[in-house]
């Protein structure tokens, strides 16, 4: 795992042996001595070496409290769903964040943290929104319903996808936080969608741009047009990478643009967005507020991207391995990991409140040359 | 009466075919199939004291000797451990060119002289807690080990398992100073101030990081065993209602620091006070306005904040922040006589030894901390005798070729 003495020496000392080792294996020699000699009828030692050679069992599933950071929902999530439907929300790019390192302070009084942000005159506990994914049922039988109770229990405000497998009435039954309604530009859903938005008392409106493409395609702002001229919901414009794209939905009447640049499948193949952050909150700086998702998996990471600009972050795969691994439980577990972590660390940076974050929270380092290794 | 044969013992050879199915049908017979078919000469085996050659070597019996909580205490870090491994990852960052004109290792003297204590090497021992769970030397052998190694000074840890007034007087002539967390309550702060110096500690470091840490290694160790020991994360059924901090399941203890503490403190400590903790040159700064006598720059052997910087890079920064005003010491990373060099040569005006100190009393005890030191010694004396450096003060920045990202 690393060339830090003390982890390195852990696998290197289950090789070497200690005396108490070799005193041990004098002894089993002994017993198998004393095994196959006094009784050769029970082939003792060719059932150990049966037992040996057995294939690892399938890992038993944890138990929710045992789990202590996000990234070992992941782990649980792809044992109970199997590879192939795990492959779809598994999977994370560390390169971006691994480059910023935080600047901790000390002696700044922090018991009165606060992390509740406002966003189009509602407030929010934390600025951790639980992000679109579509048909949630692919991970857990309650689906969007687990979901909605997990967020609504941790305070978060969630965002229903516009393909979800739950009716949206079911859903805002279920929900106890704000809701946030998603949906495609262009989609032949979005009559169906602003039309419940109301009953489900959604607050805001998400609509996903250039999603799916292997290349970013040029926006259809006419279709954004269509969307801001049929609801008085803030709308948001997700799928902005580019500031003059993010200038032109404001320039729509956009009330705020979320930098994401998801295409599916495997997380690991896409860059990290943090770095395309900051461009984009330059272009339409204090206007309207910046959301980001994109492999959010601790609460340090989250923190980067509030210190690089971002008002809020979205979390979607994390948010799935706890649905798929606990339900409604897991789904609270993942967003309030996340909520305690932020806070955590902006309490050792000294930064009271949302507000208090800015870029001279870290340092943006280039990518870490590969370490020697210091033994030897 | 009983039947005089219901008290009979079974044979002797009968009790031994028992005894040999046991053990045949255990697990432990498994272990046969691995039993290593070399001959035993070249089998792997515990070094002794006299075989340690480097740091790591203690690392290894430490490993052995100790229990899985007390290498967990030892070993890991904050959060994801990223700081943990960029403080070793940063002395791979600087390089020390050998020098054009190398001297003997005789020629070279390192003594020094920091808040009033005359030193042979730039060398302390860190604060760390508990040693007596390592060996049962623990502190007494740890003072001990490091007066024997030269006059090594001490900074005993609040956390100690052997009271500071039995500490103290262990090894005579001897420096041992003090370390404690800020309480508070200030007539408990002066409380711990007055056992300290009435046990004799000239010197008071306040450790101002570490307000929030979580080790999730050591968790995730733990529950391996089954044993659920985390606070489960929304189980709570309390009804009161929370506020601040606490609202969002941090840990409060230690989020009300503030300098005006550290002024109270100056006010109770007689002797130097050293603040440690610092990771930033505006908190240096600020250290020095409270009346630190010195600071140690120390993320807590990674153990402070996850993705923090490593302390080596931010050490050029901090010792241009303090500019000469007051000594930097350093920790955090330190495992050879070269890191130590390094450290030197960015600024630092001395070490201090934490993880390694606790391998070497964890391994050997008393004699394995003396050794330690003293290999760190001798390796910091040959590094800088082919840098071409005599005196501490040639260990400068032009001695060394920083990469840092």
């Amino acid at each position: 795992m690393s060339d830090d003495g003390p982890i390195a020496a852990e696998k290197t000392s289950a090789g070497g042996a200690s005396r108490r080792q070799a005193l041990g294996v004098m002894g089993t020699t002994a017993a198998g001595l004393v095994a196959t000699t006094a009784m050769p009828a029970l082939g003792a030692t060719q059932s150990a070496t049966a037992v040996l050679r057995a294939d690892n069992p399938a890992p038993l599933p944890a138990p929710r409290a045992d789990l202590v950071n996000v990234p070992q929902f992941e782990a649980e999530a792809r044992n109970r769903l199997g590879p192939a439907r795990a492959a779809l929300i598994t999977g994370s790019d560390r390169t971006v964040t691994d480059r910023i390192t935080l600047r901790p302070r000390m002696n700044i009084p922090t018991r009165d943290l606060d992390l509740t942000v406002t966003l189009f005159g509602d407030q929010h506990f934390t600025p951790i929104i639980v992000g679109p994914i579509a048909d949630q049922k692919r991970f857990h039988a309650e689906g969007e319903i687990a979901t909605a109770r997990g967020a609504g229990a941790a305070k978060a405000t969630m965002v229903v996808s516009s393909d979800a497998s739950m009716p949206l009435a079911q859903i805002a039954q279920a929900a106890t936080s704000p809701l946030w309604l998603q949906v495609y530009a262009n989609s032949p859903k979005l009559k169906d969608v602003l039309e419940g938005a109301e009953a489900a008392k959604a607050r805001a409106l998400v609509v996903t741009v250039n999603a799916n493409e292997p290349d970013a395609t040029p926006i259809d702002w006419a279709a954004i047009d269509t969307v801001t001229r049929n609801t008085s919901l803030p709308v948001i414009v997700k799928g902005i990478t580019r500031p003059q794209d993010a200038k032109e939905a404001v320039a729509r009447g956009a009330k705020s643009v979320a930098v994401s640049n998801w295409r599916g499948g495997d997380a690991s193949a896409l860059p990290g967005t943090l770095l395309l952050l900051g461009p984009v909150v330059q272009a339409i700086g204090g206007q309207v507020p910046v959301l980001v998702d994109g492999s959010f998996r601790r609460g340090t990471d989250i923190l980067k991207a509030l210190g690089l600009g971002a008002k809020a972050v979205l979390v979607g795969r994390p948010v799935m391995w706890g649905l798929a691994s606990y339900g409604a439980e897991g789904v609270q577990g993942v967003v309030e990991m996340l909520q305690t972590e932020l806070g955590r660390y902006m309490c050792m940076c000294g930064r009271p409140s949302i507000a208090s974050i800015d870029s001279s929270v870290m340092r943006i380092h280039a990518p870490t040359p590969l370490a020697r290794t210091n033994r030897g | 009466m009983a039947d005089i044969k219901q008290f009979e013992l079974p044979s002797r050879r009968h009790a031994l075919a028992r005894v040999a199915g046991l053990v045949a049908g255990a697990p432990v017979t498994a272990a046969m199939a691995q039993i290593d078919p070399r001959p035993f000469s070249e089998h792997y085996r515990a070094k002794g004291l006299a075989e340690m050659q480097t740091s790591y070597d203690f690392e290894l019996v430490f490993r052995g000797n100790v229990s899985q909580p007390v290498y967990d205490y030892t070993a890991h870090g904050d959060g994801s451990e990223f700081n943990l491994q960029r403080n070793r990852h940063a002395f791979d960052w600087v390089d020390i060119p050998a020098a054009r004109t190398p001297i003997a290792a005789s020629q070279v003297d390192l003594s020094s002289e920091l808040l009033g204590v005359k030193m042979k090497f730039p060398i302390l021992i860190a604060p760390t807690a508990a040693m007596v769970p390592l060996h049962p030397d623990g502190e007494i052998g740890m003072f001990k080990a490091a007066t024997a190694a030269s006059g090594t000074p001490m900074i005993l840890s609040t956390n100690t398992s052997t009271p500071v007034a039995q500490v103290a007087p262990a090894a005579p002539g001897g420096t041992l100073w003090a370390q404690f967390y800020p309480q508070q309550n200030i007539a408990v702060t002066q409380q711990w101030m007055d056992t300290y110096q009435n046990a004799g500690c000239k010197g008071i470091t306040v450790t101002v990081d570490q307000q929030a840490a979580h080790y999730e290694r050591s968790l995730m160790d733990r529950n391996l065993g089954g044993r659920v020991r985390t606070a489960g994360v929304g189980t709570g059924s309390s009804t009161a209602v929370l506020t601040g901090a606490a609202r969002y399941r941090v840990n409060t203890a230690r989020l009300w620091y503030t300098w005006d503490y550290i002024d109270t403190c100056r006010k109770m400590i007689k002797g130097p006070m050293l603040i440690k903790g610092i990771q930033d040159g505006e908190d240096a700064k600020l250290a020095i306005a409270h009346g630190a006598d010195a600071i140690i720059i120390s993320n807590h052997g990674g153990r402070s904040m996850d993705y923090g910087p490593s302390t080596l890079e931010i050490l050029p920064e901090i010792a241009a922040a303090v500019n000469g005003r007051i000594p930097v010491l350093f920790d955090s990373g330190i495992r050879r006589g070269a890191d130590i060099f390094k450290a030197l040569a960015l600024g630092a005006d001395g070490v201090c030894l934490g993880r390694a100190a606790r391998w070497g009393l964890g391994a050997f005890g008393t004699a394995g901390a003396q050794r330690l030191i003293e290999i760190l010694q001798q390796e910091l004396v040959q590094v800088a005798a082919a840098a071409g450096c005599a005196r501490l003060s040639d260990i400068d920045k032009s001695t060394v070729k920083t990469n840092f990202v």
